[in-house]
């Protein structure tokens, strides 16, 4: 791969899923572990002759930027992909996007910026390209044009955050989870909740429902040190991971986020616990991609139950509000990426687009 | 007997009236998507109970009773219970959107007993009505009406809150119905409330009727213990938490249905016995 062979014409390009083009059901089986991830990069380095390409991969997108010679298209990309066992090319072309020049720039600035988030506006996707940005340098595969749309790409974010009102009025996803827990219990104060592994928006939700007088806090993780550590962090008590099921009857809130990739919590596990607690509702909010709770759980008496994708449309409910910010935000960033774009493009053979 | 020259039916639809206009006030801002302001939804109510209880109370005057013997008047008398019920436990719980609810039910109860002059036909008094006892007992069988029908309520309430939280709504009404905890709360305890009042109420007559065999209507018997029976049945199952709470508030609203249907049987039944037996005739109605 090369970030190192930059010489002739070359095209930039996206090939992406994401939550605006693939249900969280598809999202979910596209969705890779880091060594997964580490494996795509390798193969990308041994089997495609990309000059350079970074894998952006969140729980609500899986991005693959490249740089490739110019006469290549979406047809050849997804058939290079073709042999790659952990990821399907059809689910690409049937439920992916495919950009390339200035498109993949713009959409990068959009990307950093948060405007192609589930929540619009929010911070947490900049860290993400952040990282993943890191790993491809780390894997070498990160050379000086995605460099330099990258760095291009942070400044306009935080400008955008600066300067644009895209991230005034927005709502977090942990108040979300508490205007739903109050309309389930009403006073939090005597509710329990038993939090299942745990990422940063998982953290995030748990400090809100303690903001709000949630007091009997459990965790639960695969390594009892992290769940040691974190249960100290929040004020709570650690549990053995294997301990969930059994604890479970006496929660009234739980908040799960582990890296499975597939279904911990059974629908036949929930009703179980549910016969030891009949008449007390039961709010689940499953944060993890791929999902750690059976769908069909949700269809139980008593049993509410919310994923990523249902707590972000809470959380934008007030979008149609922020309309126009977005449409300022949006035009300022397209500015300053087809600027970016034409001063690649007269840097001397650099790349093109389709 | 007349009040600044109206008589009660002025009053009792000037009650339905002001029912109707805390019912349209709550749904304007409903639709608008906005709360609506309490005080000016409890002040509605409250002026509507108040002229209710007026009409009502010139109405019992005349008749030298409880006027509970033709259908216009039990249903007033379920309107009225069921209202006075919100105006003590709405603020208490802190149920605003019980106001906007009760007053719909108010209004439309109120509303249908006005409209249909041929409910509110003359009537004959028996010489049982004259009875203490049974006044006691028809009053507290009706007010447990009313109890039912403010559980029936919360009921359709608290289907609402699970139907918007289990397909996701988040706007309109929803979020600021009350939480399903509290709501299955208040089912519990107004069932309870119901049961006990409707209890009392069957055993108050039971003591009159015991010494009263000729007085007993076997209708109105049937279809009032039916009803506790059921009423009964429900509260068992649910203290031996034999029955989700959906279904329960299923079983409430259909109940109270019921209950309403069944005031027609007590009422011609209780016209042919009284009829029969006539001691004093109420003033004719057009």
């Amino acid at each position: 791969m090369s970030g190192k062979e930059n010489g002739g014409g070359s095209k930039l390009f996206l090939q992406g899923v994401s939550h605006q083009t693939a249900p969280l059901e598809v999202r979910e089986k596209l969705a890779l572990s880091g060594e997964q991830i580490g494996s795509l990069y390798q193969y990308l380095e041994d089997s495609t002759s990309l000059k350079e390409c970074l894998v952006i991969n969140t729980c609500n997108r899986i991005e693959i930027f490249g740089l490739a010679g110019e006469s290549h298209d979406q047809d050849w990309f997804l058939h290079q992909l073709d042999n790659f066992n952990h990821l399907e090319s059809d689910w690409f072309s049937k439920f992916g996007y495919w950009k390339s020049g200035v498109e993949t720039v713009r959409h990068l600035f959009e990307l950093a910026a948060g405007l192609d988030s589930q929540r619009i506006g929010e911070t947490e996707i900049f860290g993400q390209v952040k990282g993943s940005y890191a790993l491809g340098v780390e894997k070498k595969t990160v050379g000086p044009v995605l460099h330099k749309i990258l760095q291009k790409g942070f400044h306009a974010a935080k400008w955008a955050r600066t300067n644009t009102a895209i991230s005034r009025g927005q709502v977090s996803l942990g108040n979300v989870a508490v205007d739903l827990a109050r309309r389930i219990f009403g006073n939090l104060k005597s509710s329990s909740i038993l939090v299942a592994g745990m990422g940063e928006v998982g953290e995030m939700t748990v400090k809100a429902l303690i903001s709000r007088g949630v007091k009997n806090i459990t965790v639960a993780n695969r390594s009892s040190e992290k769940a040691l550590d974190l249960a100290t962090e929040i004020g709570g008590r650690a549990i053995p991971f294997a301990e969930c099921p059994n604890i479970l009857p006496e929660m009234d809130i739980m908040i799960t986020s582990t890296a499975a990739r597939k279904w911990i919590f059974t629908r036949k596990m929930i009703a179980k616990a549910l016969k030891r607690r009949p008449h007390k509702p039961l709010f689940l909010i499953d944060l993890a991609v791929p999902r750690d709770i059976e769908s069909e759980v949700g269809k139980l008496p008593g049993v509410y139950l919310y994923n990523l994708d249902d707590l972000s449309a809470i959380s934008n409910a007030n979008l149609k509000l922020r309309k126009d910010d977005v449409e300022i935000c949006r035009k300022a960033l397209w500015k300053k990426a087809d600027r970016l774009w034409e001063s690649l493009n007269h840097s001397g053979g650099q790349p093109r687009g389709g | 007997m007349n009040f600044f020259d109206f008589d009660e039916r002025t009053f009792i639809g000037l009650g339905i009236t002001l029912y109707c206009g805390a019912f349209v006030y709550g749904l304007t801002w409903l639709i608008k998507k906005r709360k609506h302001r309490k005080l000016l939804m409890l002040s509605l109510v409250l002026a509507g109970f108040a002229s209710q209880t007026l009409g009502l109370f010139i109405r019992g005057i005349e008749l030298g009773r409880c006027p509970l013997g033709n259908p216009f008047e039990k249903v007033q008398f379920v309107v009225w219970s069921a209202v006075m019920l919100y105006l003590f436990i709405g603020p208490a719980f802190r149920m605003s959107l019980l106001g906007f609810f009760s007053s719909g039910l108010a209004a439309i109860l109120g509303a249908t007993s006005l409209f249909i002059t041929g409910w509110d036909v003359s009537y004959h008094r028996a010489a049982s009505a004259t009875s203490g006892w049974v006044e006691t007992h028809a009053a507290l069988a009706v007010f447990s009406y009313g109890i039912f029908g403010i559980l029936a309520l919360t009921s359709f309430m608290y289907l609402l809150q699970n139907y918007g939280l289990k397909k996701k709504r988040f706007t309109g009404l929803f979020p600021i119905l009350p939480s399903i905890v509290q709501l299955d709360q208040m089912n519990r305890r107004l069932l309870l409330m119901g049961v006990a009042v409707l209890t009392v109420s069957l055993g108050v007559g039971a003591v009159y009727f015991r010494s009263h065999l000729s007085d007993v209507q076997s209708a109105k018997i049937v279809t009032t213990v039916a009803l506790w029976l059921a009423y009964t049945i429900l509260l068992l199952l649910q203290r031996v938490k034999r029955l989700a709470a959906k279904k329960f508030a299923l079983s409430c609203i259909l109940l109270f249905v019921l209950a309403l249907i069944t005031l027609w049987p007590v009422t011609i039944s209780g016209r042919g016995e009284t009829e029969s037996t006539p001691t004093q005739l109420t003033p004719d109605r057009d």
